[in-house]
């Protein structure tokens, strides 16, 4: 009897615990997600400060070196040799603190890029110069004569070949797969802008200059898709990387990236016009409803005196009227519902 | 008596499947959550009238295209940094 009525009171306590614990999980995993998100945002945004702040620095010891040896590389005594070797100090451990940097800088973007977008460990070649370059600190700072110092440059070429040619690789990747999902997007977003046209057409509107948008639209969404085809083929092929991403052949490394480059610049762009004419089509979309708005109240107002329009959440007040058309511009979604009573709701 | 020890189990699993769910979310934010925007960085090429996007208002860029395009300079822009060391020492 005692035991009954123990479990009677822990079951509803049990219960609520099991209940409880489902939701906490899911609104822990939100604010987790987001934390990471933020966190991620705050890496890169920090790394990059650090990169602006170590080119400025390598510049200007860059310019300091440059300088000096001019003027006392001609000059054999001592004192100038030692200035020298001091200012060939300062002017390679700036350097290899601005690589260092950009290491960094890259390992934020390849960590926040989406997973296998990068089919190969770039990280571990990322730590490796970071490692090397490490080494590379101690030589300089030991370094006691003009030899070591300009060996210590000549290793330190080297590396820097290597890391600049896979900095344009590794964003290049990065960049194409974005490029990638702005297309996928897009193609979406051609549905959407297709379907208001309809609505808006069957509901006596003039389209003309929409339907002039979306065309433009959509011819510069095909021209981008076909230079990302090509370059695509060009990343599959990877000519002067290896598959785990290291250099092979800096010349051929260095002709790819060129030609991908100029390839993706040309595919942006076409891109770039294509979102200023989803830009151009919303401002002319809102226009035609604020003017159907206003033919709408005036409308109103010869037949009954008075105008009562409607505010939408998020979106611009209408005034809902025979044959009008309310549009709701949220972040992400418009709906734009003809008010006439034989059509229905569309959403862009 | 069974019935409790049944509800502990089911708790203590949604306790597990709660953790999971918040892996599983964390593998989503590296997989989508690749918006970081740099403010720093200015790219090395200047752009001309074609290549500059067209600024939208306040809840134009209802689709979010122009917040995507403007990511994708930026990783352009990381793209551009290169480190140019002196010819000869």
């Amino acid at each position: 009897m005692k035991s009954t009525k123990s479990f009677r009171m822990i079951t509803p306590i049990i219960m609520s615990l099991f209940i409880l614990s489902i939701f906490s999980g899911v609104v822990a995993a939100q604010a987790i997600a987001g934390e990471q998100y933020e966190k991620a945002n705050e890496i890169y945004q920090a790394n990059k400060d650090n990169y602006d702040n170590a080119r400025k620095n390598f510049e200007d010891a860059k310019n300091i070196f440059e300088k000096a040896n001019k003027q006392l590389g001609k000059l054999k005594d001592e004192n100038s040799t030692e200035e020298l070797k001091q200012k060939t100090k300062d002017y390679l451990l700036r350097a290899i603190d601005f690589a260092q940097a950009q290491l960094q800088v890259m390992k934020s973007r390849v960590e926040n890029s989406e997973i296998e977008s990068i089919p190969f460990n770039a990280v571990t070649i990322i730590d490796g110069h970071t490692a090397q370059l490490e080494q590379m600190k101690s030589k300089v700072e030991q370094a006691n004569s003009t030899q070591e110092l300009k060996d210590a440059h000549k290793e330190l070429k080297e590396i820097v070949v290597d890391i600049n040619l896979e900095t344009r690789y590794y964003m290049g990747i990065v960049l194409n797969n974005r490029i990638d999902n702005f297309i996928i997007k897009v193609d979406n977003v051609s549905i959407r802008l297709d379907s208001a046209i309809e609505k808006l057409k069957a509901n006596g509107n003039d389209t003309t200059k929409l339907e002039k948008e979306v065309a433009d639209f959509k011819d510069a969404v095909k021209k981008a898709k076909e230079f990302q085809i090509k370059t695509n083929d060009l990343y599959a092929t990877h000519n002067g990387f290896a598959n785990d991403g290291n250099v092979t052949n800096e010349r051929n490394g260095n002709r790819f990236l060129e030609q991908g480059n100029k390839l993706q610049k040309e595919t942006t762009k076409d891109l770039r016009n294509a979102g200023n004419q989803v830009v151009q089509f919303v401002k002319d979309l809102r226009r035609l409803v604020v003017n159907k708005e206003k033919a709408s109240k005036n409308d109103n107002l010869d037949l009954t005196g008075k105008v009562t329009p409607t505010p939408t959440a998020g979106g611009i007040a209408t005034t809902p009227a025979s044959g009008g058309v309310t549009t709701t511009l949220t972040k992400g979604e418009a709906t734009t519902t003809n008010t006439a009573s034989q059509l229905g709701d569309d959403e862009i | 008596m069974k019935m409790l020890y049944i509800l502990i189990v089911l708790a203590v699993a949604a306790f597990t499947l709660g953790c999971i769910d918040r892996n599983q979310s964390e593998t989503t934010i590296v997989n989508t959550g690749q918006n970081p925007v740099s403010s720093g960085g200015s790219p090395v090429t200047a752009a001309t009238p074609s290549e500059v996007t067209q600024t939208p208002a306040p809840g134009e860029d209802i689709f979010g295209t122009y917040s995507d395009l403007a990511t994708m300079d930026n990783v352009s822009s990381d793209m551009d940094m290169q480190i140019a060391l002196s010819n000869e020492i």
